[in-house]
């Protein structure tokens, strides 16, 4: 499911907010593994886990992930 | 972190009474069943009273599973009120995961005894308590596949904590490897068929096995690797 043209800057813009993995998860409601292989590029979420992350973190999706060259 | 609201302590609060009713059923049940079959069993010699011996020994098991789940789920018990939605996400989660270890174990332990029953039948020998130990690990690979396909009972009331997008991911990854499994499995023992029937058929359970078992340890292998931080 990683896919190498997708860049991540979850971790970042989450610590940025002060928060912790379970922090974020409990707010998306969504397991801290979740965010945790998202953040590491394991995984690629879906429109409707990267906008509830965006959410979570008053950002954009475009804010959180973009294309790699 | 924020505790389960009002309306999910009281669905709680209900599971958990139906448990405990349940637990104390089980009690009940897997006693008589117990009693009756050492009572009969102890009378009786050769596979009959292995047969009896068998009821004896389910209704023990029973009775024990039902005292473990009355006095987890007991009504004055403390802690789960308390209990967060993340919390309560992971440990059902890991619940999962150690479930996913352990029943391919018990799948492989009733695997070398349902081996020596299934030679007994094919060789038209068998006995009651064959017929019983041939089928249990193929039953137990169903329950494996069940878990990991998420139909059981808990993942289907507990969805809400039990599912989320890795979840489906996890899924995926662990029945593709099972699919594997079963496919080569089932193959082999076609050829095996082909060859000598009997050990076509002598093969099915180690295919089961291998292609339930495959499934779950998957499923919690890759469940402990994305729990690791990177």
């Amino acid at each position: 499911m990683a896919d190498p043209r997708l860049g991540s800057r979850l971790k970042e813009i989450r610590t940025a907010a002060g928060l912790t993995q379970a922090e974020l998860a409990e707010r998306a409601g969504v397991s801290r593994k979740t965010i945790n292989t998202v953040e590491n590029g394991v995984f690629v979420p879906s429109t409707l886990l990267a906008l509830t992350l965006a959410r979570a973190l008053g950002t954009t999706v475009e804010g959180l992930f973009y294309l790699a060259d | 972190m924020t505790a389960m609201d009002d309306r999910e302590l009281q669905k709680e609060a209900r599971a958990r009474r139906g448990k405990f009713t349940g637990g104390l059923a089980g009690i009940v049940l897997g006693a008589i069943l117990s009693s009756v079959g050492f009572a009969i069993g102890s009378a009786r010699s050769g596979d009959e009273a292995t047969g009896w011996g068998v009821l004896a020994g389910v209704g023990a098991g029973l009775a024990l599973g039902g005292m473990i789940i009355a006095w987890v789920k007991r009504p004055g018990a403390k802690g789960w009120r308390t209990e967060t939605e993340p919390s309560k996400r992971d440990r059902l989660q890991a619940q999962r995961a150690r479930q996913l270890w352990i029943l391919p174990l018990v799948t492989a332990a009733f695997l070398i005894q349902s081996t020596l029953a299934v030679q007994d039948i094919l060789a038209g020998e068998a006995g009651f308590a064959d017929y019983i130990s041939a089928p249990l690990p193929v039953l137990y690979a169903w329950v494996v596949a069940m878990i990991t396909m998420g139909w059981d009972h808990q993942s289907r009331t507990q969805r809400r904590f039990m599912e989320d997008e890795l979840t489906g991911l996890l899924r995926a990854r662990a029945i593709g490897a099972a699919f594997v499994v079963l496919m080569a499995g089932a193959t082999v023992a076609f050829v095996l068929g082909l060859w000598r029937a009997e050990l076509g058929v002598a093969a099915m359970p180690f295919v089961l096995s291998a292609a339930g078992a495959t499934a779950g340890i998957r499923f919690a292998w890759l469940d402990r690797e994305f729990g690791k931080d990177g």
